[in-house]
Formats: structure tokens, C-alpha cells, sequence
């Protein structure tokens, strides 16, 4: 029998491929471990068992289309479904269903990729309720948010990928607290038509991925990559054969830190240390680390509230007014508080966005940077006892949040634990549409480390 | 941190806007609001006149 605990999306094609296992086996041993894990992280809002199980027969039944021909996926409870409600979390959309598919689960179909149910978030994906999913590693401790469910599923394999969305960090943050790995795509690069549009910032928010590989993020990317005309935002630019350069290595790569900037957050020591050896790691396997500065980058959380609050909540004005308390209070104040902020801040924030694109861009040029390094979180996941969520909230994405301002692409992979066995991330980003660059420098750094291969113990 | 903005204010703000806040929610939006103009004042003091905004978001690098 499959240990779902432990296999990577591109092993389980390998053991589909030779028909070692077929897909309802798959699909049937994904229920039984979302049985066992369930009670204890609470990951999905919806399983579509008979569903998942119908297209699974149907995946059998037909030669494989790709890569995730039969792999169960989770999908977070923003994106829509034909099959399933989709609700974010929310009180207000209880019940709501559509008749289409997101263009991301469309397109995860087309791939032949089985739809295993949608996944717990935040409420409206606003981060400011606690959701009752819980952390593998320890089930006192937050899950990262707001694409909570995604991570979880992930790390205790009651799925084998996710899709997310991420405005500010919700992939890159649950998967740098769970061991797993994130993907945050270009902005444009993956189409964001379907995302409820109650619990999005349009122009921060992407479609991203959580897998157990960067190799698996490659395959999960490359089927829901490509220019959708459908929403605005979508860049029609080739999408590459993003495992062609997989093994590359990082040998002659520069690398970017920013010491300035984030000696400005507040990094735990244990932290700073595993992102140390981190970057020794990639030194040693022959990149060379290049300091460059980013004052700019100091008005990140400043402008990034601003249009993140602003935008989120203008698609609330009605219910704000007619259905006040079918919100949480702590999501009501913050939309209340996103539709008085004052215009002259709005503009504040789109000029720091647009100073900060331009001061990127130049040091990747001047430096000639092929991409940069960063801690993806400045601390490890806190005791949900302990966190006051929208105290906490601003601490836990500076370093996340810049790259959804500038729209490149940043992927989130396992560094190491702390001594009290909780995991952090490192953080690659790359040029616009260079998602094979942080491939192949994620890649890497896996093969010579053991990080990725950790899994959290829940039965 | 001064409180610099009453309940009254909110209620006024939220007027502007064509909104009606529950009562319940003015005092700590006054609070909420006051610590907002607190955080982004780096925001408003950057020198950014030279800058454009952005109004898409186009996130290819031009020459």
C-alpha cells in the first residue's frame, strides 16, 4: 500500500506509469489518509469523495494526459468549482456554488489532475479569524494562513499538491511553517479568473502551489500556467518546459541579499542562523552571494496594507451595510477600515509599488543578479495561544509581501528546523517569468539537503 | 500613542464613503484608523513626487 506520508507528486506518477498503482487506488488511498489526519488538522472545508473517486476511474480508463494524470489536488476554498460550494471562509457565501471551474482547477483537469476538495482558509482570506486548522508539526501552533488548508493538506498528505492564492504571503507562509514548498508565480503568469473576488486584492493577489518538491512545483506550474484572456491581468508570454532546466545548478549564479533590509525586521536568532547555513549551502555548491540595498523596500508593509485593505474591500460595501453580522468582527473592522482609508494614501502606496519595481529591477541589473535569497518568514509558526492576529500579522510578511508589490516570482522551500522541531523556509525570487531560474536554485539546494524529506508525524 | 480621532470622526468618514458602520464597531475603528495614520507615515513622508503611480500591473521589465 502507498504511504501517502512521504511520496512527491513525480513518484507517483512514476508508480501510475508502470501501473503499480492506478488512480482509484490513489484516490482511495487519499481518503483513507484524510480520514486519519483530518480530525487532528482540520485542512479541508469539503472532500469531493465520489467525485474525486468518478474522475479517477475516468483517469484509469484513459492514457495519461500529463505528469498529473490521477494526482489528487487541493483547492483552496476562494477558487470556484463546478462541483463543490465555494465559501472562503465565510458565513456570507455558505452554500454558493457555480456552474465553471476556476481557469486554474480547468486547466488542472485538462492535465487529467483529480480534484480532492476544497481547502480550508481564512475568512475572506483576510487573515484576521483563526481558522480551525491546525500545524503538523505541532497542533498547538498556527498553520500559516490564509491559505491554511493548502500547506496542511500537503505536509501530512492528505493531498499531493495544492493550489493557493497569495496576496501578501498565504502560499509561501503555510508552507514555510509546514516543511513544504510554495510557489508564488509572476504576477500574470497564472490566471486568476474564478478567485472569489470578496476575499482578493487583484493586484497583489496570485494563483501559487504547494507541493512536497520543487520538481513538483515545476509540474504543478507547467499545467496551470499560460495567458487566459479571460482576466485582465494575464500576460501572454511562452510558458517554457519549466523542468528543462531543473538540474542546472546554481554553479556561477549571483545571488542578491539584502542585509539592509532585513535588519530591519524583527529575525529570530534561530531563524538567521538556518538562513545563514542556507546561503553557505548555496555558496558552497558555487554561487556567490551579492549584498545589494533596497531602501525603498522599508515602505513594503506600509504600501502593501494600503492596497491590500483598499482593494479587498470594495467588493463589501453592500454587505457591510446589509449583512454586518454575518462577518467575524475582526474581518468586518478591517474591510470598514480599508473603505475609509483616504485616497492620498492609496496614491502614497501605488507610487512606493512603482519606486520599489524600479529599484528591483536595477539591482538585478547592476548586480547582475540571476536571482535573490531571503528567509520567507522572520520567525518560526507561534502558539496559537500566544498570537493576536492582526498584531502578528504585519511581523510575519516583510519579507514576503515585497514580491507581490514588485509581481516576481518567489518560491518558498524547507531550510531546517528549529530546536523546538518547528520548520523555516528560504525564500528564492527571480526575475519577471524566470521561474526556471528559482527552479533549478530550489532544486539545488534539495538535492544536497534533507529538509524537504521531513514530514510531521500525524496519525 | 495620542488618540487623535473620536468615534464621531469615523461615523463622518464613513458617511463620506456612503457607509453606515454598526455603533458598536466606531470606537475601535477610531483606534484602528489612529494606528493606521501612524504606520503609514513613512509612506506619506517618502519622496516619491518623481514617481508615477502604478496603475497596471505589467510586471515585464522595459528598457
Amino acid at each position: 500500500m502507498i504511504d501517502l506520508g512521504s511520496v512527491t507528486i513525480r513518484e507517483v506518477t512514476r508508480l501510475l506509469r508502470l501501473r503499480k498503482l492506478s488512480a482509484v487506488e490513489l484516490i482511495e488511498a487519499t481518503l483513507r489518509r484524510i480520514d486519519e489526519t483530518e480530525p487532528l488538522v482540520h485542512a479541508y472545508v469539503h472532500v469531493a469523495a465520489e467525485q474525486a473517486l468518478d474522475a479517477a476511474r475516468r483517469a484509469d480508463a484513459e492514457a495519461p494526459r500529463s505528469p498529473l494524470h490521477g494526482i489528487p489536488i487541493g483547492i483552496k476554498d476562494v477558487l470556484v468549482t463546478r462541483d463543490a460550494p465555494t465559501q472562503a471562509g465565510s458565513r456570507l457565501l455558505a452554500g454558493f456554488t457555480t456552474s465553471h471551474d476556476a481557469t486554474v482547477v480547468r486547466r488542472l483537469r485538462e492535465a487529467g489532475a483529480v480534484m480532492i476538495g476544497k481547502q480550508v482558509t481564512h475568512e475572506f482570506a483576510c487573515g484576521q479569524d483563526v481558522p480551525p486548522t491546525r500545524n503538523p508539526w505541532n497542533l498547538r501552533h498556527y498553520p500559516g494562513g490564509s491559505s491554511a488548508g493548502g500547506g496542511v493538506s500537503v505536509a501530512v498528505g492528505s493531498a499531493l499538491g495544492a493550489l493557493g492564492t497569495d496576496a501578501g504571503g498565504s502560499v509561501r507562509k503555510p508552507a514555510a511553517v509546514t516543511a513544504t514548498v510554495g510557489l508564488k508565480p509572476t504576477h500574470g503568469r497564472v490566471s486568476g479568473w474564478g478567485t472569489i473576488r470578496a476575499a482578493s486584492a487583484p493586484s497583489l493577489d496570485h494563483v501559487g502551489a504547494f507541493t512536497r518538491s520543487v520538481e513538483d512545483a515545476a509540474l504543478l506550474l507547467q499545467a496551470v500556467a499560460g495567458y487566459d484572456p479571460a482576466d485582465r491581468r494575464s500576460v501572454d508570454e511562452p510558458v517554457p518546459n519549466y523542468l528543462a532546466d531543473l538540474d542546472r545548478g546554481v554553479g556561477g549564479m549571483r545571488l542578491g541579499v539584502a542585509p539592509g533590509y532585513f535588519a530591519g525586521a524583527e529575525l529570530q536568532s534561530e531563524i538567521g542562523t538556518l538562513v545563514d547555513a542556507a546561503f553557505k549551502e548555496l555558496e558552497r555548491l558555487g554561487a556567490t552571494l551579492v549584498p545589494v540595498e533596497l531602501p525603498t523596500f522599508r515602505l513594503t508593509l506600509p504600501a502593501g496594507f494600503v492596497i491590500l485593505m483598499t482593494e479587498v474591500a470594495q467588493p463589501h460595501r453592500r454587505w457591510l451595510v446589509e449583512r454586518p453580522k454575518d462577518y467575524g468582527d475582526g474581518t468586518r473592522r478591517l474591510l470598514e477600515l480599508g473603505s475609509i482609508i483616504p485616497g492620498a494614501h492609496v496614491q502614497a502606496a501605488l507610487r512606493a509599488c512603482m519606486a520599489m519595481r524600479a529599484e528591483v529591477q536595477a539591482a538585478f541589473r547592476q548586480s547582475r543578479l540571476d536571482a535573490m535569497v531571503t528567509p520567507t518568514l522572520p520567525m518560526t509558526s507561534m502558539a496559537l495561544d500566544d498570537m493576536v492576529i492582526d498584531r502578528d500579522l504585519p511581523r510575519l510578511i516583510p519579507f514576503t509581501l515585497p514580491w507581490n508589490l514588485t509581481g516576481l516570482p518567489a518560491l518558498s522551500i524547507p531550510c531546517g528546523f528549529t530546536s523546538a522541531g518547528l520548520p523555516a523556509g528560504l525564500q528564492v525570487i527571480g526575475r519577471p517569468f524566470d521561474e526556471p531560474t528559482i527552479f533549478s536554485i530550489g532544486h539545488a539546494y534539495e538535492q544536497a539537503t534533507p529538509w524537504h524529506r521531513q514530514r510531521p508525524l500525524v496519525n | 500613542m495620542a488618540r487623535r480621532l473620536a468615534p464621531a470622526d469615523v461615523a463622518l468618514l464613513a458617511e463620506l464613503a456612503g457607509l453606515h458602520f454598526p455603533p458598536d464597531d466606531l470606537v475601535p475603528l477610531a483606534a484602528a484608523l489612529d494606528a493606521h495614520l501612524e504606520f503609514v507615515a513613512p509612506l506619506l513622508n517618502a519622496e516619491l513626487d518623481d514617481t508615477n503611480p502604478s496603475l497596471t500591473h505589467d510586471p515585464r521589465w522595459r528598457d
